[in-house]
């Protein structure tokens, strides 16, 4: 899932990928390019709504976040 | 001296006597402007111990070399006070055509002494002021004062006006602009209503010279330009800070009853995608390519200007999940001129404590009616009311239940829970104004470096975001939301501040001046602690015991909750590298260091200072 500006930059909010039952597939390779390009520090990662990284390997029925870092005024 | 005006406008509503004062190059170069102006005035002029609503207090409106000048979002003013609400030092930052206005009619700064016998306003036009009547205007909510001054005085004036919350003296009172943009959360509303002075008001012609004016225009043009073809920059255009709700709730931020939770089940019904299907337009500050003013009609009809920190405060952490509802406290709250970030938290810690028998009378999260009447009552001073307006440092001493009281220094907490985020639980211990999130934001930095540390790296970033946040925007005057939101370097900044004033600053220039001011308002903070008679210490920068106390009960992160031990030894690195003492009291070497020989003579008197 896409947050902020990531979505537009996704072209969507939300991806569902098909990952094979009992393969393992990390966290980069599912978010797309646009949003790989402005690097991991631009980035927070969530998987499982617990705080990741773009190496960290997820199965099939995780839920991966990517958001932006925002300001909030 | 080029980019600033050199002049300072005294006015004493006492003897209406007004007087403009020239300073110095060097002055303007030690502190700069905003902020660093305002602090020096302050500290200089506002004898130790006064009475914030006394007629010995100060008012400040503080520019900088930038402020009015083009440039990415330099419409902005600092307005500064000794607070009615922390006794400490206050101050806030408020877009506004007078902001412009005040550069323009000749003036840095203005300072209001003394007190007037009736209501007053004060007229600034082209280097000359005047105290004019302002009965008419007194008892007027914010907006309708605000369109009789302009009816009067052109709609390209800018005006600064109180509401009736700053009249009848509520300690969290703002100054209110443009019906919408409100600063000065300390109080500055309340100590401009103790001086009987509903407005002041700005009509200005005359250009600032600057050093290089060619230079000024390209680089303008180019950093509005390199704004909006920032990838952010669509999205922002399209939520401004809204989307920071969603973005809280997803990271166990977003204040929930009263700071007891991170996550907000309603949330979806007040986030920046709600507030984009209702959303009716947008509006900005003067200079300003990225306007974050989103409006949308209230449940009355009217219009409202949301952001996050009110429709969090005023929003989830009262569990209202209405966004026309809250769009309603919002609106009324502006009118009022009362700062929306300690209505939202003096009204949840009410809920709370109505619901451990504190207050009579018990109201349930989420209970609209009641909220808004006891937001009404404090106001209006009635009943309960009365004591909340005090704030909640103050209400929880009559009251009790000061452990759930979420403010620092008596300023209550803005919108992000920290049970989770020691490092923002830092930032708001140190802020030079009580707990706000102006000068150090560093939760986006913080959830993706190991947020559950209490390391020595965390408090090294607050201080680097405490002299790029406090420091640099606070004193050019500019917003600092072109660099927070879209990425605008810094560097755009250094190099229009060059232009401006033909100096050849480098980034470690500015860093030294925000060392000197922050230096300067904690010494303004322990001068004034030990003239009242109360004891300075390190406790005084913790953040409130239920954050210690009770974990969260809800979302990924349930059962979390800072450590009181290490929250105190992560306090202690940033000590350190302030060069303060144990007690967080900046050491006489410190301030030698900085300039402040002076300043530190001055302290001792009060203090012993650790060499």
């Amino acid at each position: 899932m896409y947050y902020g500006y990531l979505s537009d930059l996704a072209g969507t909010r939300e991806n569902v990928v098909s990952v094979r039952d009992g393969a393992s597939v990390r966290v980069r390779e599912l978010i797309a390019e646009r949003v790989i390009k402005l690097g991991e520090s631009s980035l927070i990662i969530l998987v499982n709504d617990t705080p990741s990284t773009l190496e960290a390997l997820v199965k099939a029925g995780d839920t991966v976040k990517v958001l932006p870092h925002v300001g909030g005024g | 001296m080029k980019g600033w005006t050199g002049r300072i406008l005294w006015i004493d509503l006492s003897s209406r006597k007004i007087q403009i004062q020239e300073y110095s190059g060097d002055f303007a170069r030690r502190y700069v402007g905003g902020r660093g102006f305002a602090a020096r005035i302050l500290w200089d002029h506002v004898p130790a111990g006064t009475d914030p609503l006394s007629p010995q207090n100060l008012l400040v409106f503080a520019a900088g070399p930038l402020t009015g000048l083009p440039g990415p979002s330099t419409g902005k003013l600092v307005v500064a006070t000794k607070s009615p609400l922390t006794h400490g030092y206050g101050d806030g930052n408020i877009g506004t055509r007078a902001a412009v206005g005040m550069r323009r009619a000749g003036f840095d700064a203005v300072v209001v002494k003394g007190r007037a016998e009736k209501p007053v306003y004060l007229y600034v036009e082209d280097g000359k002021a005047e105290v004019l009547s302002a009965e008419d205007l007194w008892g007027l909510d914010a907006f309708s004062a605000e369109r009789k001054l302009l009816e009067k005085h052109g709609k390209a004036a800018g005006a600064l006006v109180i509401g009736p919350a700053g009249e009848r003296l509520v300690a969290y009172a703002t100054v209110i602009s443009q019906e919408g943009r409100s600063g000065g959360r300390v109080g500055v509303g309340a100590v401009m209503g103790s001086k009987n002075l509903k407005a002041v008001v700005f009509n200005g012609r005359e250009g600032v010279e600057v050093a290089d004016e060619g230079a000024l225009r390209r680089l303008a043009a180019d950093s509005y330009r390199e704004i909006k073809r920032r990838p952010q920059y669509g999205f922002w255009m399209r939520q401004g800070t809204m989307m920071t709700i969603q973005w809280s709730q997803e990271n166990s931020v977003l204040p929930t009853f009263n700071f007891s939770e991170g996550v907000f089940e309603e949330s979806g019904s007040i986030d920046g995608y709600a507030m984009e299907k209702v959303k009716k337009g947008q509006r900005g500050c003067p200079n300003c390519n990225m306007a974050c003013g989103n409006y949308v009609l209230d449940d009355e009809g009217e219009v409202s200007e949301l952001d996050y920190e009110n429709v969090a405060m005023l929003g989830s952490n009262l569990g209202i999940g209405d966004l026309a509802r809250v769009a309603r406290l919002n609106r009324l709250a502006d009118m009022w001129g009362v700062d929306t970030i300690n209505l939202g938290a003096v009204l949840s810690y009410a809920v709370e404590a109505s619901q451990n028998g504190l207050l009579g009378e018990r109201i349930e999260w989420g209970d609209f009616d009641q909220i808004l009447a006891l937001a009404r009552d404090i106001v209006e001073r009635s009943g309960v009311g009365d004591v909340l307006a005090r704030g909640l440092l103050e209400a929880s001493s009559k009251l009790g239940g000061s452990e759930y009281a979420m403010h620092v220094k008596g300023l209550s907490i803005s919108a992000y829970d920290c049970h989770a985020a020691p490092g923002m639980a830092l930032s708001y211990g140190v802020s030079p104004i009580g707990a706000h999130h102006k000068d150090a934001w560093i939760i986006s930095w913080e959830v993706a470096h190991g947020r559950f540390e209490y390391s020595r790296g965390k408090a090294a970033r607050v201080i680097e975001l405490q002299r790029i946040r406090g420091g640099i925007f606070e004193t050019l005057v500019a917003c600092r939301l072109p660099w927070v939101e879209v990425g605008l370097e810094l560097d755009w900044y250094m190099r229009i501040f060059n232009a401006v004033t033909g100096l050849s600053w480098s980034l470690s220039d500015h860093f030294q001046v925000a060392d000197r001011i922050y230096n300067l308002i904690r010494a303004f903070w322990v001068r004034e602690y030990t003239a009242e008679g109360r004891e300075w210490s390190r406790v005084l920068d913790h953040p409130p015991a239920k954050w210690f106390k009770k974990p969260l009960t809800a979302g990924p992160l349930r059962g979390a909750r800072l450590d009181p031990v290490k929250y105190d030894e992560l306090l202690g690195y940033y000590y350190s590298m302030r060069g303060w003492d144990f007690r967080g009291v900046p050491r006489a070497s410190t301030l030698e260091a900085l300039g402040l020989a002076d300043v530190k003579s001055d302290l001792e008197k009060y203090i012993r200072l650790t060499p």
